[in-house]
């Protein structure tokens, strides 16, 4: 029983970060009705620039967190720009296909700046672990936790509280309910994109942070865990994603301590596959009408 | 206020207007009919921006603004066709999000100015739009138009699917909205009901806009065929 709940604490830190991954998959496909698979490589760019910042300069946890902010954004824009805003908003599929391209483009240019394919990142500060009646919490996992709980407050606040989010959910609702609303649809979507950049650069960085090293193969690790989630949760619920991302985070450990690190993914995928059969709304019961739709 | 000068709007290559030129004052209302796809949503969505114009010119207050979005253009507000509201969003959402730009502060003082006229909607802020009646869902939309504090409002079809009462006081509504100066540019399916309140009117027949006269268009044997519903 105790290693139930410990494993269970175990994924809820893993979980945490996969829910800020697939908050960001949400964000922007909640608003877009767009799915971007280049999202896992643009927060490995800018892991990437913030390993770089490291490895160069010796610089700090804070001047690479600035450098992973900065890459990721640009990354995103990058993506933004021609595999969004240049096509038109009913072609969703030339959209992923647009992004798979780019997805493979930054993936090979960072493998080709980075010879060396894994780099050096600088850890997460010191905590002190944590043990309470047999369970045990190391300082990371703590520190990941608040992060993400940290993260996920200012978007609660951001969406369900400013102006700005107001906007964000009436064109997640009904695109042309925000146009009649006089939204400058064009300028949403684009901060949306920002946005869920920067929520997945947090993700990144408590990651590659923990491990203390990071490599090219981030993009698609990145790219599977938020999909995943994702679906899991309810594809385009805020709500869903944090359920999906803790759903993960806690069925891997458990299958990892109970059927080995070989037969995690089989578990993870017969999870997904399980859903998509019973829930194909996700946990958060997101009903796939249009009319229906809440991010 | 506005004037629209030789509008051709296109769909899918097609002309479906041609040439088309009218005006709206403050304090006046213009009536469009013409049959049912006739093509007077496609007109109207042209004029405000919201569909892209292949020919002509639209001014507002004699500034070009035919290539404007309709989000840039201040002082005008639509009505849509189908209400078009973000069904979660509660009628405060809905009503706040379409408010004046200049901070909350002022967005809320609009909110409450636009409540005085709907009293129903006031009682209802925290209700998803979603799950609004028919009427008090079309009431929403045209609170919505309002809240922005508009010189010139857009109706595409506003009683559209509403009872003959409530329908009564939409028509209500928009006279009063002329008495307050506002420019109204209409299309109903009850074209009696609409030319009734017309300064101006217009048929659009054929992809051309036609001027004719309101009184003498509401005695005419073949217009409730025509346009009603």
């Amino acid at each position: 029983m105790l290693d139930l709940v410990q494993n269970t604490l175990d994924g809820i830190a893993a979980g945490s970060a996969y829910a800020l991954l697939a908050i960001g998959f949400t964000l922007i496909f909640g608003v877009m009705r767009r799915l971007n698979i280049a999202f896992g490589p643009s927060i490995m760019v800018g892991i990437f620039l913030g390993a770089w910042v490291h490895v160069q300069w010796s610089a700090g946890l804070i001047e690479a967190a600035l450098a992973t902010f900065i890459g990721a954004l640009l990354a995103s824009i990058y993506i933004e720009r021609l595999s969004f805003a240049a096509i038109r908003g009913d072609a969703a599929l030339a959209s992923m296909a647009s992004s798979f391209a780019l997805w493979m483009q930054l993936e090979q240019g960072v493998s080709l700046a980075f010879p060396g394919r894994t780099t050096a990142f600088p850890t997460l500060p010191p905590l002190p672990d944590i043990q309470i009646a047999g369970l045990f919490l190391g300082g990371d996992d703590l520190l990941v936790l608040l992060s993400a709980g940290l993260v996920l407050l200012v978007l609660h606040r951001l969406i369900y509280h400013s102006h700005f989010g107001l906007e964000m959910r009436a064109l997640a609702d009904s695109a042309e309910a925000a146009a009649v609303s006089r939204i400058n649809i064009n300028r949403v979507a684009f901060l949306t994109f920002c946005l869920a950049a920067l929520v997945g650069a947090v993700a990144g960085l408590l990651i590659a942070a923990t491990d203390g090293q990071i490599t090219p193969k981030f993009g698609l690790w990145a790219t599977m865990k938020g999909l995943i989630a994702m679906m899991i949760g309810g594809l385009g619920s805020l709500r869903g994603a944090l359920l999906g991302g803790l759903v993960l985070g806690i069925v891997e450990a458990q299958a990892q301590w109970y059927l080995g690190a070989a037969a995690r993914e089989i578990v993870v995928y017969g999870l997904l596959f399980l859903c998509l059969i019973v829930l194909p709304g996700g946990i958060a019961g997101v009903r796939d009408t249009g009319a229906e739709r809440k991010l | 206020m506005l004037e629209v000068k030789g509008l051709t709007v296109t769909w899918r290559g097609e002309s479906v207007i041609d040439d088309a030129s009218f005006s709206v004052q403050p304090g006046e209302i213009v009536v469009l009919t013409g049959a049912n796809g006739s093509g007077k949503s496609s007109l109207i969505r042209a004029v405000i921006g919201l569909t892209p114009v292949k020919r002509g010119r639209v001014l507002w207050h004699g500034r070009e603004v035919t290539k404007q979005p309709f989000h840039k253009r201040d002082g005008m507000a639509l009505v849509p066709e189908g209400r078009q509201l973000a069904p979660t969003l509660t009628v405060e959402e809905t009503l706040l999000l379409s408010a004046g730009r200049g901070g909350a502060k002022k967005r809320h003082a609009d909110l409450q100015n636009t409540l005085h006229r709907f009293p129903i909607l006031a009682a209802r802020l925290g209700q998803p739009a979603g799950t609004l009646s028919g009427g008090e869902a079309q009431m929403l939309s045209l609170a919505r138009a309002l809240v922005g504090r508009p010189r010139l409002i857009v109706l595409d079809e506003p009683t559209l699917g509403l009872s003959p009462a409530a329908a009564k006081d939409a028509f209500s509504m928009m006279n009063g909205l002329r008495d307050d100066g506002i420019g109204l540019l209409l299309t109903d399916q009850d074209s009696r009901a609409a030319l009734a309140l017309a300064d101006r009117a217009f048929v659009l027949e054929d992809r051309r806009l036609r001027p004719i006269t309101p009184t003498d268009h509401k005695t005419s044997k073949q217009e409730p065929t025509a346009c009603s519903a």
